[in-house]
């Protein structure tokens, strides 16, 4: 059976080196066993290089990848995915972004587009269904995010949309982003160095296919149910009047609320002046709300300030993690200073959370004394201090200075500095998200084990963050509500992590947002069984328990990607900042994170021995991936449960 | 004629670019998602955050008289709709329309019958933007 | 006296962010809350969560209130 419903069939590849361009189809067995969008580029990047490939060197993959659902109506089906080995952590790099730059690619006729190889000058990518040119981009080198999409677009046509580097990228900046549609960013793991280094300004597409249904009767009824949802359903209200009408910026006095609002580099949970930054003082600034493709929760927003300092300043977002990195993170109470770093980041395409927290880890050496104003060309890095943060952004952009030592992500920089480490916070080399592990235990799990870093996008739980007792309840039963939705127990939260990291690699699969799966929590499992039969005609989608497999089979392959690369358990460590040092004020007060019993109950549930930090044979074969184990077993002697 | 029939218009301030109505106008009408066959389009500018265009079928009636076999003609309530059996697909039709709004697909002409009555474009607006005027 | 912060939407129509009430049960502080803001409340019961010094209260008839506690009213929000 060929793949024709839901998915092209079909992968782009691209040789930068060469010039050429290829198609191969897309086999359903692949489909079938990692589904599409990050899970199937995992196999992909797993194939395509052995370890200790340079990240920024030719031999290194640029994955774009969309699922089977991107382009068609399905939940927030406007998402997509960037894949390769991140030049900032050396391990596995992934970010998703929205906007509509993901179904167009479908709509060309490809599931993903590989890129691979290196330019020797500065180039383009322009993608118009079977037409793939690689075209001089010289002239664009240089400009800005939003000069280039204008560019790109007022030479080849308004319908493309556009992908692409701004200088950060280009200067291989560690933490560069890569912008989608002027305002989406693939913004973790230095995705836009990796396109820097392979002199790819951008990439344009458009094209004029559709998406095919398998069963449109049945489909319908999927459609109609993901109506129901959302405008009547049980989440309907809160995902319209929290997240829809403030964006994710409703997050920041919430967080606050319960402690876990990261305040002067995560020294403390809580902040006084945290309505400054709230989401609707933010709505003051809001000029329109809009929505990524194919999405009924329509959570974007554009802002601009009018006025004062930063007259002009005009930006989809900030988002909740740019709000807490630039604003609350530094000790920064003016809204209009963030917004207006939130633009000068997507302008440069620099991941605003590691920016952040780069700028963070500056000021407390600063305050306490490690690092003098000389050495920072004569910034005086005090905590709020606007200007001084806009200096440090500019410097890290242009690699001026220290900030080309800063250009290389907290870990390297405090390494290279030989001071700091303790407020260089990051987990193997990802700088921290916008969360406190001492306010939400399950956070400190998250980061620990999710394979990109410090990472909130891949296993981040929200049932125990303000405590959803019914939904807890329903997935790990009544018996466990109390420990699991209380934010500061470490009890159980191996369990709902592990199980958040499966739901996820399906979302990130098929592409979903996290928006409606991690909160709210309007789709899990049952609902992705409903989905994805009718509308690719696979059957094998159905079952819960075969969607469960899948789902361990791909966070198995990445986590093995890590494993391939050395990197293991000895890494899966946090900043003492958050074992050691108890949280100072606000609702959390007192609380340290204790990662090792989260740290154990994980594995067990992984099916991974907790001592040596590896899988247990039979789990990789139980999952279909014995050239996994094969592999490994090069370096490792991988345990085995039974004897013999 | 002066017969005032309903069509689908959109409060601008209100949509948010999300294509809702475009993917599930294609797929009622072709069972399949494709924007470019919906039959209403909309031209959302996201840089700047606002609706630029947009188009459907304003039910005026114009197309009538250019089809040469009579295959357009106004139906209940006014609506202005394509008898395919009698089509030739000679797209004269298309030609005639002042907003653009007959979409050509396979060879033959498609225009927005508001979907008999319960337009699905405005049932699936979670914003509330697009109406029945 | 108990110090009620409301957020989101509740605070957008209730025209309210943060009121001061003297009272030890939740159900008299809510009826010493501006009327606006009770009816925002009624409004959204069906939603509504509420926090004491930061932790998830269900019961709401069993809370005893301390003169120092801080409420937070709020509708349903997460993952971030």
């Amino acid at each position: 059976m060929s793949l024709k419903w839901g998915y092209a069939g079909r992968i782009l590849y691209v040789d930068l080196s060469k010039g050429k361009y290829w198609v191969e189809e897309l086999k359903e067995s692949l489909a079938k066993a990692y589904v599409g969008g990050s899970g199937l580029a995992a196999y992909l990047l797993w194939n395509l290089i052995d370890s200790g490939v340079d990240p920024l060197g030719p031999e290194n993959p640029l994955i774009i990848a969309t699922g089977p659902a991107t382009g068609a109506l399905a939940p927030s089906a406007g998402r997509f995915a960037l894949v390769s080995k991140s030049p900032l952590t050396g391990i596995w790099g992934e970010s998703h972004a929205g906007g509509f730059f993901g179904p167009e690619v479908k709509y060309a006729g490809y599931d993903m587009v590989v890129i691979l190889g290196r330019s020797p000058t500065p180039v383009s990518l322009v993608i118009d269904d079977g037409s793939v040119e690689i075209h001089k981009a010289t002239d664009l080198w240089g400009l800005n995010t939003r000069d280039t999409t204008n560019e790109l677009r007022g030479r080849f046509g308004k319908d493309y949309h556009v992908i692409c580097i701004g200088p950060a990228g280009e200067n291989l900046v560690k933490f560069a982003s890569v912008m989608v549609d002027y305002y989406r960013a693939f913004g973790r793991t230095g995705l836009g160095a990796v396109m820097g280094s392979k002199k790819l300004k951008a990439v344009a597409v458009r094209g004029s296919k559709g998406v095919e249904v398998y069963d449109p009767d049945k489909y319908l009824e999927v459609l109609e149910d993901i109506l129901w949802r959302n405008t009547e359903g049980p989440w309907a209200l809160p995902a319209q009047m929290s997240l829809g009408r403030y964006g994710t910026p409703s997050l920041v006095t919430a967080m606050n609320a319960i402690g876990r609002l990261p305040t002067k580099n995560h020294w403390t949970g809580y902040w006084e002046k945290a309505d400054r930054l709230s989401g609707d003082e933010l709505l003051k600034y809001r000029v329109s709300r809009g929505s990524c493709f194919s999405c009924m929760i329509m959570c974007k927003h554009i802002t601009k300030v009018p006025d004062g300092r930063y007259e002009g300043a005009f930006s989809g977002g900030p988002e909740y993690e740019s709000i807490v990195a630039l604003g609350s993170n530094l000790l920064i109470d003016n809204i209009e200073a963030v917004i207006y770093m939130n633009q000068l980041c997507n302008l440069y395409g620099l991941d605003t959370i590691s920016t952040g927290k780069v700028i963070s880890y500056v000021f407390e050496c600063y305050e306490k004394g490690l690092i003098s104003k000389e050495e920072l060309g004569g910034v005086e890095a005090l905590w709020g201090s606007e200007e001084a943060a806009i200096k440090l952004i500019n410097m890290i952009v242009r690699r001026e200075g220290i900030g080309n030592i800063l250009a290389e992500g907290v870990r390297k920089a405090s390494e290279v500095l030989g001071r700091g480490y303790e407020y260089a916070l990051h987990v193997k080399g990802l700088e921290v998200s916008a969360q406190d592990p001492r306010g939400h235990k399950s956070v400190g799990l998250t980061w620990a084990i999710s394979v990109r870093g410090a990472d909130h996008l891949r296993s981040l739980t929200t049932v125990d963050e303000l405590g959803y007792r019914d939904v807890a309840a329903e997935r790990f039963g009544a018996d466990k509500v109390d420990y699991v939705c209380d934010r500061l127990s470490e009890r159980y939260k191996g369990l709902i992590v592990k199980d958040q990291e499966d739901l996820f690699a399906l979302v990130d699969s098929i592409i979903m947002c996290k928006y409606g799966t991690m909160w709210p929590p309007m789709y899990y499992f049952d609902f992705i069984a409903k989905l994805l039969p009718p509308l690719t005609g696979i059957k094998e989608f159905s079952d819960v328990k075969n969607l469960r497999l899948i789902a361990e089979r791909i966070v198995n392959l990445k986590r093995c990607f890590n494993l391939r690369e050395g990197v293991g358990k000895e890494s899966e460590v946090l900043p003492k900042r958050f074992t050691e040092e108890a949280m100072p004020t606000g609702p959390s007060k007192g609380q340290v994170c204790n990662l090792e019993p989260m740290l154990r109950e994980y594995y067990m549930y992984r099916g991974w021995d907790y001592n040596s930090g590896l899988p247990y044979e039979e789990t990789l074969e139980r999952l279909g991936l014995d050239y996994v184990a094969n592999t490994l077993k090069r370096r490792y002697r991988l345990p085995r449960l039974g004897h013999g | 004629m002066g017969i005032q029939s309903k069509y689908v218009g959109v409060d601008p301030k209100l949509c948010t670019g999300c294509s809702i109505c475009e993917l599930i106008c294609s797929f009622t009408k072709f069972r399949r998602f494709n924007p470019k066959e919906s039959l209403i389009r909309i031209n959302y500018n996201y840089e700047l955050g606002y609706l630029e265009g947009f188009k459907v079928c304003s039910q005026c009636g114009l197309c009538i008289n250019s089809c040469p076999t009579g295959a357009i003609y106004r139906g209940d309530g006014g609506i202005v709709l394509i008898d395919y059996s009698k089509c030739i697909g000679c797209l004269s039709c298309v030609n005639t329309c002042p907003n653009n709004a007959i979409v050509v697909v396979d060879g033959k002409p498609y225009k927005c019958d508001l979907c008999g009555g319960n337009p699905q474009c405005v049932r699936y607006c979670v914003r509330g933007a697009l109406n029945v005027s | 006296m108990v110090r009620v912060r409301i957020h989101g939407i509740l605070k957008e129509e209730g025209g309210v962010d943060v009121v001061d009430v003297d009272s030890r049960y939740f159900d008299e502080v809510v009826s010493k809350l501006p009327e606006e803001v009770r009816k925002v409340l009624m409004k959204y019961s069906k939603y509504l969560i509420v926090l004491v010094n930061g932790r998830r209260v269900y019961d709401l008839d069993k809370i005893q209130l301390q003169p120092t506690d801080v409420i937070d009213l709020m509708i349903p929000v997460g993952g971030g």
